[in-house]
């Protein structure tokens, strides 16, 4: 029986998940932080944002992930808030290379910074 | 090991039951499976009463379980911006807009349209108490404007304290509901909502309910 109950513990468990199974993305606490945020936009909530997206990020990179959709979309928002054109371009084409559905939408905001007119 | 045996052979059962009871549900909204959305455009409003960080929750939370479901979320930040410097500064003027007009500018195939219509924490002088989120959810194509899923709920967590005396019963009520985060209560919801949502392109069941 010592063996039995991991099993059926194990048995269990992926029976839970397969009913429940999801895209597979890490998320962390990014949807917490998130709402922190925009609901209380103090540079501490940003920066405790930031952090997020970046772990989101990082984690991804150690696992061999692919980063959630959004994320380099948000890093790229945050990164024009400081007025940081480059990065913002860069994070904005890592979203439109991962998920090319962003195309529309990342080009339009790539071709405003380009043309010096976002924020 | 004959318990072992039968575990494998519920299991099997159980997970393949799970999956086609859900995929029956899933194909039962067909406009979902000819247009085939990928990337969604979340809008969020509420009810006149609703405070507004329940809209802001809604929008910062439900991009994460929409990707979970196999979609892409467009970044709200950048998509509402668009939106208002391209004259649609109301939720109205985007769900009216022309067709393929939405779609042209920011690349979604279709709108998320999610109105908050409660959320509220109650208590009574009988020392009944709950607390309760509700949302109505439209999954509209920019394409041609139809109706391609939606979903009607509520979440609600019973607060009320049976124990003691009508007054002790009251206050525990009291301290019972305000204890309780609403928006874990909202999370819920969204999370039993989305469930009912077919899968989208990234989603591991995509393919199989996708088939005729």
């Amino acid at each position: 029986m010592a063996i039995t109950r991991p099993l059926v513990i194990g048995f269990l468990a992926a029976l839970l998940s397969a009913c429940a199974a999801d895209s597979g993305y890490h998320w962390a606490n990014y949807s917490e932080q998130a709402y922190r945020y925009k609901n209380n936009p103090t540079e501490q909530n940003r920066a405790s944002y930031q952090t997020a997206l970046t772990a989101v990020v990082n984690h991804a990179a150690l696992k061999n992930l692919r980063v959630p959709p959004g994320v380099y979309a948000e890093l790229a928002f945050l990164a024009l808030e400081e007025k940081n054109r480059a990065q913002a371009a860069w994070y904005l084409r890592q979203e439109q290379q991962l998920y090319p559905e962003s195309a529309a939408l990342t080009q339009a905001w790539l071709n405003r910074i380009e043309a010096g007119a976002a924020q | 090991m004959k318990i072992l045996r039968w575990m494998m052979v519920f299991a099997v059962v159980s997970i393949s039951g799970c999956t086609a009871m859900a995929e029956k549900d899933w194909k039962a909204w067909s406009a979902m499976q000819r247009e085939k959305p990928v990337a969604l455009l979340l809008v969020v409003d509420s009810e006149a009463g609703v405070p507004q960080h329940a809209s802001e929750f809604f929008f910062t939370t439900l991009p994460e379980l929409m990707a979970n479901s196999g979609y892409y979320a467009l970044p709200p930040s950048f998509s509402y911006q668009l939106l208002r410097d391209s004259g649609y500064k109301q939720v109205a003027s985007v769900l009216n807009a022309e067709p393929g007009a939405i779609q042209k500018l920011t690349g979604a195939d279709a709108v998320l349209y999610v109105r908050v219509k409660e959320w509220q924490a109650s208590t009574s002088i009988f020392a009944t108490g709950s607390v309760r989120v509700a949302a109505s959810y439209q999954l509209i194509s920019t394409k041609t404007g139809t109706l391609m899923w939606h979903a009607d709920s509520y979440h609600e967590m019973d607060t009320s304290v049976d124990e003691g005396s009508w007054l002790e019963d009251m206050v525990l009520t009291e301290l019972e509901t305000s204890s309780v985060d609403i928006s874990q209560v909202a999370q819920q919801l969204n999370e039993s909502v989305l469930y009912l949502l077919p899968p989208g392109k990234y989603h591991p069941f995509y393919q199989n309910w996708q088939q005729p």
